[in-house]
């Protein structure tokens, strides 16, 4: 077995030669990491920093499990209940590379080159409480490089909530694997300084009927690239994925899914929500591919956003690959300003134009927060995010 | 029933008839005695074909930038295509029929054996047969491996100001027409097979409509390969002035061969004020065998620019032959109220490869598109669908809306959708609906039930799939095109 160090040698040397994608990497079409980002970063941080404050920033939900990761590196965790352990990644070294993809994906090299912190999490049965996992970066020459592998047991399941705030950079890959019947449900909450950049990008494996739930909500930020691609691998799986992105200021935050339907009778849903605001730019790109085989998939796209400025920019490119023929794919997109005579009809009834602005925008993404509905602490998470988007769009009007 | 009604039956009973059984009938090829230049690309076969054209010092000047600007370029790969490396340097870049050395004055001069095969292919070049009555009134251009043979029906449309020639002529005769527009559509340098083909083109159709002009009959181009390892390079000009009409038909056929045949054209359509151009393609080239051998390369570079107010560019295109397509009709909506419309149907049997789609530019304020896309897989085929809708800032109150839909026969063939939607302008509306499915069993069953067998079924219900598309073919071609679908699938199902 190769070594871990072995293999982080080898991603420092795939980093060095290559470095980041530009946009001629058809992935990297709309975001170009290589004139954005610096060829290598001086600033990781070895020790861990005292007194930071982050009470603000998480998902706020009083009885999660807190796993706080500042400037890359892990803080004590609580005490963790039965069937839920935590080990290093460095042990389990043959969970880092897998396929060829780990060597040539331009974010699984880099955040191998740099990886500071490296764990394992364990669901081996239903676990109640929510966890949150929480990451914060001290100051703008920080960066972080961190990767999570998640396996959830047969049967398991667990809610976990991930949020990012502060400033600097942030890499973290998450990898899933879920095993039979096992069920995941992932809030994502990026909600970062002007300046950070952060590139999460979230792999799932699902085997027999498991079910991914994924919500990802993006508030603030500077440069952000949420990516997630699932893989189904036998009958059965399921993977909802629901994005709100809230953008203002000169944010550019780009939301790239890909769902790799390997197995017959798998089904997914991606809803996108998109609001741009001042000079954002936001980016959607959608890719369903269904395999040879891969019969009776039902894989549906949504892509809806929302131009508030003029100056806003908005990329949306969803994708079809399709080698099956018993299949069901749709994707739809549409792009547009706030709707008139839905404004003018709530004006007609005495609402002030800047709440019905609010109300209109909020019901537009009220959807997306509709999904966490049946996630643990479902209905505190709803209403924090709500008062999130609120204070969102107050802003922005 | 009136007799002319029962002739009409008479004929379509006769000419589905001719069609069954038959999968190309457009394979044979033709002994004629051809002139051409020797293998390879370099200045100086460039050098030979702009003297052949006998052609002013600015056109080979022109010729040789683009030959220089394609060395430093690469071919694209970014295609859901594959096919082997094509050795540019082992295809003649030229290749003229010799009799055309001294071009025919009259149709009667022209060798009979050409005039054969342009029977065979059913187009009616004999202007008297036309005019007589026989068939409905068409303009056509012929363009045979790399030369334009014969251009017919030139007086009648000279009298209304319409200029319809082959691109040599052109050149000779309209000089600053040409000058004035050539490559500021497309430029030379806009992609790998445009410099290639701005370097080497041999030859084409040119057309200018005047002023306040509805050009009076559908103006028609045949293309025809003929030779061996020949690339065909043309290009097309079209210029519709201020408050014209015009509408474009084009044909493409080659003989069945067991090697890869390379065929890169450019297509440049302006519009200007108030002016509508409707351009529709029906693209048969040779498709390569059931195994896959042979067959057409078909990169073409097609773009309409709506240059000025209130223009309007159609494009509607029929795919169903050549092994490998890369092909993106586009409109650059510069004008404001200027509209591009895009209707396609492509169709992939066996090994065809096609990656085609379209561009919609949005640049002028109240500028609207409109995208349909009908793909359809049977085979071992591969179909994808590429298109770019684009809002710039300065398009206040665009419009988009997209539609393409895959259609699978089998479980061997594959159906992608790629599109790139980019706005910079909040007031755009975009909207953009994909489906992918295959033909439902429900409906197979419902016209078996009826006495259909299977194929007829699946060419009943493609042609339903693609109705959208079809209506917006001029008349001569939507009947052709719709047989053309039915052939196209065959040995599809079952």
């Amino acid at each position: 077995m190769t070594s871990f160090n072995h293999m982080q040698q080898e991603a420092k040397e795939i980093f060095a030669a290559h470095g980041w994608p530009n946009k001629r990497n058809e992935d990297w079409h709309y975001t170009d990491l290589s004139a954005r980002l610096p060829s290598s970063f001086q600033n990781q941080s070895l020790e861990l920093s005292e007194d930071v404050h982050i009470d603000n920033l998480t998902c706020d939900v009083e009885e999660a499990l807190q796993l706080n990761f500042i400037n890359g590196l892990l803080t004590e965790a609580g005490e963790l209940p039965d069937g839920l352990e935590i080990s290093a990644l460095i042990d389990n070294p043959d969970l880092v590379q897998q396929s060829d993809e780990d060597i040539t994906d331009p974010l699984l090299y880099a955040n191998l080159a740099h990886l500071e912190t490296g764990i394992v999490i364990d669901v081996s049965q239903v676990i109640e409480e929510p966890m949150e996992i929480h990451f914060h970066n001290t100051s703008a020459e920080e960066a972080s490089f961190v990767r999570i592998i998640f396996r959830l047991a047969e049967g398991a399941s667990l809610t976990l909530l991930e949020s990012h705030s502060g400033w600097g950079h942030t890499q973290l890959v998450s990898d899933v694997y879920q095993h039979e019947d096992s069920m995941l449900r992932h809030l994502k909450l990026h909600q970062a300084e002007d300046s950070q950049v952060s590139l999460l990008l979230n792999r799932v494996s699902l085997d027999a009927r498991a079910q991914y739930h994924n919500v990802a909500i993006s508030l603030s930020g500077g440069l952000g690239r949420l990516e997630t691609r699932v893989t189904f691998n036998a009958p059965g799986g399921h993977a909802g994925l629901a994005t709100a992105l809230l953008s203002g200021g000169k944010q550019h935050i780009d939301i790239t899914t890909r769902l790799n339907h390997l197995s017959a009778d798998t089904t997914s849903d991606t809803v996108a929500r998109t609001i741009l605001d001042d000079e954002a730019c936001g980016i959607f790109q959608g890719k369903v591919i269904v395999h040879e085989d891969a019969q009776r998939v039902e894989a549906t796209q949504k892509s809806d956003a929302l131009m508030l400025s003029a100056d806003a920019m908005m990329n949306v490119k969803p994708e079809l690959e399709i080698y099956a023929d018993d299949v069901a794919c749709a994707h739809g997109s549409a792009i547009g300003e706030i709707d008139h005579e839905a404004l003018f009809f709530l004006r007609s009834r005495g609402i002030g134009e800047e709440a019905a602005r609010i109300m209109l925008v909020e019901g537009f993404v009220s959807e997306i927060l509709g999904r966490l509905d049946d996630f643990a602490a479902g209905a505190v998470l709803q209403e924090n995010l709500l008062k999130r988007v609120a204070t969102f769009l107050k802003k922005s009007a | 029933m009136s007799q002319a009604k029962e002739n009409i039956e008479k004929e379509t009973v006769e000419k589905v008839q001719s069609l069954a059984g038959e999968k190309y009938k457009y394979g044979f090829s033709t002994d004629i005695d051809s002139e051409k230049a020797p293998k390879g690309l370099n200045e100086d076969i460039i050098r030979f074909i702009s003297a052949k054209k006998d052609e002013p010092e600015w056109l080979l000047e022109w010729r040789l930038d683009a030959f220089e600007r394609w060395l430093t370029m690469s071919e694209p790969k970014w295609a859901m295509v594959d096919y082997p490396q094509i050795d540019y340097q082992d295809l003649y870049y030229y290749s003229a029929p010799k009799s055309m050395d001294d071009r025919p004055e009259t149709l009667d001069e022209v060798d009979p054996e050409l005039l054969r095969t342009y029977e065979k292919l059913g187009i009616p070049l004999s202007e008297q047969e036309v005019l007589a009555g026989v068939k409905n009134r068409v303009a056509v251009d012929a363009v045979f491996d790399s030369v334009s043979v014969a251009t017919t029906f030139r007086e009648e449309l000279a009298t209304a100001g319409v200029i319809f020639c082959s691109f040599s002529e052109a050149v000779k005769e309209y000089p600053e027409l040409v000058k004035k527009y050539l490559g500021t559509v497309v430029p030379k340098s806009d992609n790998y097979f445009t410099a290639l083909n701005s370097a080497v083109f041999s030859d084409g159709s040119f057309v200018y409509i005047p002023p306040n002009t509805r050009c009076p009959m559908e103006l028609s181009t045949y293309f025809r390969i003929n030779e061996p390892n020949t690339g065909q390079f043309e290009r097309t000009l079209l210029i519709a002035d201020k408050g014209s009409y015009v509408s474009y038909l084009e044909g493409c056929t080659a003989p069945m061969r067991d090697e890869n045949q390379l065929h890169a054209a450019v297509v440049e359509l302006v519009a200007l004020e108030d002016a509508e151009i409707k351009y529709s393609t029906v693209q048969n080239w040779y498709p390569g065998d059931e195994e896959g051998r042979g067959g057409i390369y078909n990169f073409v570079t097609k773009r309409g620019d709506c240059r000025e107010n209130n223009a309007k560019i159609s494009w509607t295109q029929v795919e169903t032959g050549s092994a490998v397509t890369w092909k993106y009709p586009s409109c650059i909506l510069r004008g404001d109220n200027t509209v591009g419309e895009f209707y396609s149907i492509a169709i992939g049997n066996n090994y065809q490869q096609i990656d085609s789609g379209t561009k919609m530019i949005h640049l002028g304020k109240n500028t609207s598109s409109r995208i349909i896309s009908k793909g359809i897989s049977a085979g071992k085929s591969s179909n994808a669908y590429r298109g770019q809708v684009s809002i710039h800032r300065k398009a206040d109150k665009a419009r988009n809306f997209t539609q393409c839909d895959s259609l699978l026969i089998g479980d061997t063939c594959s159906a992608h959708t790629v599109p790139y939607i980019e706005t910079k302008n909040p007031s755009a509306i975009l909207e953009h609906e994909a489906t992918t499915s295959k033909i439902s069993d429900d409906q197979l069953f419902y016209c078996q039930q009826r006495g259909l067998d299977a194929e007829e079924a699946v060419s009943l219900i493609v042609n339903g799939f693609c109705k959208d598309v079809l209506q917006h073919l001029p008349m001569e071609f939507a009947v052709e095109a719709q047989k053309l679908v039915g052939i196209s699938l065959e040995g599809s199902v079952g």
